[in-house]
């Protein structure tokens, strides 16, 4: 009788709570939007601050939230230019100069390629989930979830707190705000576009503002993205790094 | 006119003591135009040091970059620009510059250096980079991905002329500029620190390196006078905008290189000081010499005054005679001290020891001739000695005839 009544209220819980999502899955959702088993997408990086405008179209390998690949396939000049990450180690390789450098951690919260996205953004060295503590607050918009995720004890990051909303309906991200240390908003993401790409419903356009330097945006548009799709073994090795060309 | 011919003829009746107070009067000219003309050439070397060097008499920037030099305060070095520049007269050559800093590597060896982009015949022409080069060669005309290294450089990185240098920075459209080049050659030596932490290449291939298309930072100008820079850059930066280029302004190595500027007009009141001692040794040994003239004089001045010849007469009379001491006098200092100062000119004293300042160093002690040289030095004695006249004169003007008679 004992055991019936745990199995039943094990079967029941979720049912229960189907309607109201945990904190934790909108989060996971924030975290794993673009991301699977394993991922492999392509995609346009357009970056504009107040001097210059740049875009750059590349491919991007992810395994779990730990490793990530990715080539940059234009403009020509820049072709080749491969950043891998593993863990909490990534590179990037130049082939130009044939030089593999080593990203220090002292370098994460810096710049991915001149672009508004730091090294940790691109490789998510830290995720959501497990890095910060979150709680639902109330937002201005009904429609939408207000989540405040504040940086754990141990995290190392630059954010006093992220504010993450995101809409009722479909879980789906709208936009995320970023806040330093004295609590002042300095950069705002973006989600846009949702549509259908590798069977799951994302956003296609994510555009990242910097409220500290007017001007400057960058925009990713992901053109095709496939998931849990079998990837080469090979794919998360340096030697795979200095080979794309 | 009697009155000078009087003065004249008094001359020349104490030849001896003429001459004597004459030559005062030359060696202090001699003594003071040198003065002048090696200040002002030392201070000339100077400057010529430091604008061949690197900065040519004027450079050309956007607006605000001496203040806050940035990649993107850049400028499009455009036919029109130079054809506007050509016209002006004073402009003898010019040289366009791109400018960064970057990460250098040779092997497993890293150092930050400054990157300079040239174009090396303009460049030729505009300072003495070139011949710096004491390993390998200067850059070829044509852009090759060569590179010239300074000897700090080349030292740190430990690479001889030949090597492989791979250079890391920030591309203008925010990528990372990443490329391979060669060594070419090395600047400088250890004695010659202006070179140390600079790389310099091809222009074309700095602005393709930094993806900067047809753009530079700075335009160096070398003028024909290296004495009318102000006026010269003042009249560029009034052609320049008069031919639209508005975000452009023009400004004088003074303004390039502040810091220097300021430590040779800190030197240069140093000299005012020792011109000032000159002055003071000069005007003592006319005033000397001539109150002696005088005094020796009394009694002669005493039957000119008795014979009925006015106070104010006799008065002018001293004064002119020595206006001509000193003018005739000056006439001969010049041409002596002619001989004296093309010698410092063409020749020059070297120093026992190199004088370096701010970064450069003088080795021989030159003389500038400027009309400075001879003008001063002309109006210091001749207005000493007719000053210095003057004490005496008016002596000899309340001479009281009987006393003066009595008195020798």
């Amino acid at each position: 009788m004992k055991k019936l009544a745990a199995l039943l209220c094990f079967c029941i819980t979720p049912l229960l709570f189907a309607a109201e999502p945990t904190v934790e899955e909108i989060v996971k959702k924030s975290d794993e939007l673009y991301r699977s088993k394993t991922s492999y997408a392509e995609m346009e990086m357009q970056i504009e601050t107040a001097d210059w405008k740049r875009t750059m179209r590349m491919k991007a390998w992810t395994e779990g939230m730990k490793k990530t690949f990715i080539t940059i396939l234009e403009p020509k000049k820049d072709a080749g230019i491969g950043t891998l990450k593993i863990d909490t180690k990534m590179w990037n390789y130049f082939p130009k100069i044939n030089k593999v450098m080593q990203i220090p951690p002292s370098m994460m919260m810096g710049s991915w390629m001149g672009s508004d996205f730091t090294n940790d953004d691109l490789v998510k060295e830290s995720t959501l989930m497990d890095d910060y503590t979150y709680k639902l607050i109330a937002g201005p918009d009904a429609a939408k979830y207000y989540i405040e995720l504040t940086p754990k004890e141990k995290t190392a990051t630059v954010w006093g707190r992220i504010v993450v909303v995101a809409n009722k309906s479909d879980l789906l991200p709208v936009a995320q705000e970023f806040y330093d240390e004295k609590g002042t908003k300095v950069r705002l993401m973006t989600f846009s576009d949702v549509k259908v790409l590798g069977g799951k419903k994302i956003p296609a356009v994510m555009e990242l503002r910097s409220l500290t330097k007017s001007g400057n945006k960058t925009t990713i548009i992901y053109k095709d993205i496939q998931f849990d799709v079998k990837l080469d073994p090979d794919t998360f090795t340096l030697r795979n790094l200095q080979k794309q060309r | 006119m009697l009155i000078f011919k009087m003065a004249f003829r008094n001359l020349l009746r104490q030849r001896r003591r003429s001459l004597l107070t004459g030559l005062t009067m030359v060696i202090g000219f001699i003594l003071f135009a040198l003065t002048v003309g090696t200040l002002e050439g030392s201070w000339g070397t100077m400057v010529e040091i430091i604008t061949r060097d690197h900065t040519g008499h004027a450079q050309i920037h956007r607006k605000g970059y001496l203040d806050r030099p940035s990649l993107y305060k850049n400028f499009a070095d455009t036919p029109e620009l130079y054809a506007t520049l050509a016209k002006e007269p004073a402009v003898a050559a010019v040289t366009p510059r791109i400018r960064s800093a970057a990460l250098a590597f040779v092997g497993m060896k890293t150092t930050g250096i400054e990157l300079i982009g040239i174009d090396p015949e303009r460049e030729r022409a505009v300072t003495r980079l070139a011949n710096k080069v004491r390993d390998g060669a200067f850059l070829p005309a044509a852009a090759a991905k060569q590179a010239l290294i300074g000897r700090n450089v080349a030292d740190v990185l430990k690479a001889p002329v030949g090597s492989e240098l791979t250079l890391i920075s920030q591309g203008a459209d925010g990528s990372v500029a990443n490329d391979l080049f060669t060594v070419a050659g090395i600047l400088g030596d250890a004695k010659d620190a202006s070179e140390q932490n600079r790389v310099y290449l091809h222009i074309a291939d700095a602005q393709d390196y930094l993806t900067l298309d047809g753009k530079v930072h700075e335009i160096a100008l070398l003028y024909h006078d290296r004495k009318k820079v102000e006026p010269a850059t003042g009249r560029v930066g009034a052609a320049i905008a008069a031919a639209g280029f508005r975000d452009l302004s023009a400004e004088s190595w003074m303004e390039v290189e502040p810091e220097f500027y300021r430590t040779m007009q800190a030197d240069k009141k140093g000299g005012d000081i020792q011109m000032l001692i000159v002055l003071l040794i000069v005007a003592v040994g006319v005033l000397n010499t001539v109150l002696m003239a005088v005094l020796e004089r009394t009694r002669e001045y005493g039957v000119m005054a008795a014979i009925g010849t006015s106070p104010r007469r006799l008065f002018s009379l001293i004064v002119i005679e020595t206006g001509m001491l000193a003018l005739l006098s000056s006439l001969l200092g010049a041409f002596l001290a002619s001989f004296a100062l093309w010698y410092f000119a063409a020749i020059g004293v070297t120093y026992p020891e190199p004088v370096t300042v701010a970064g450069y160093s003088l080795t021989t002690l030159t003389a500038d001739i400027t009309p400075a040289a001879y003008y001063k030095p002309f109006l210091i004695i001749f207005l000493t000695a007719l000053l210095v006249s003057m004490i005496p004169a008016l002596r000899a003007a309340r001479i009281k005839p009987v006393d003066a008679l009595r008195s020798l």
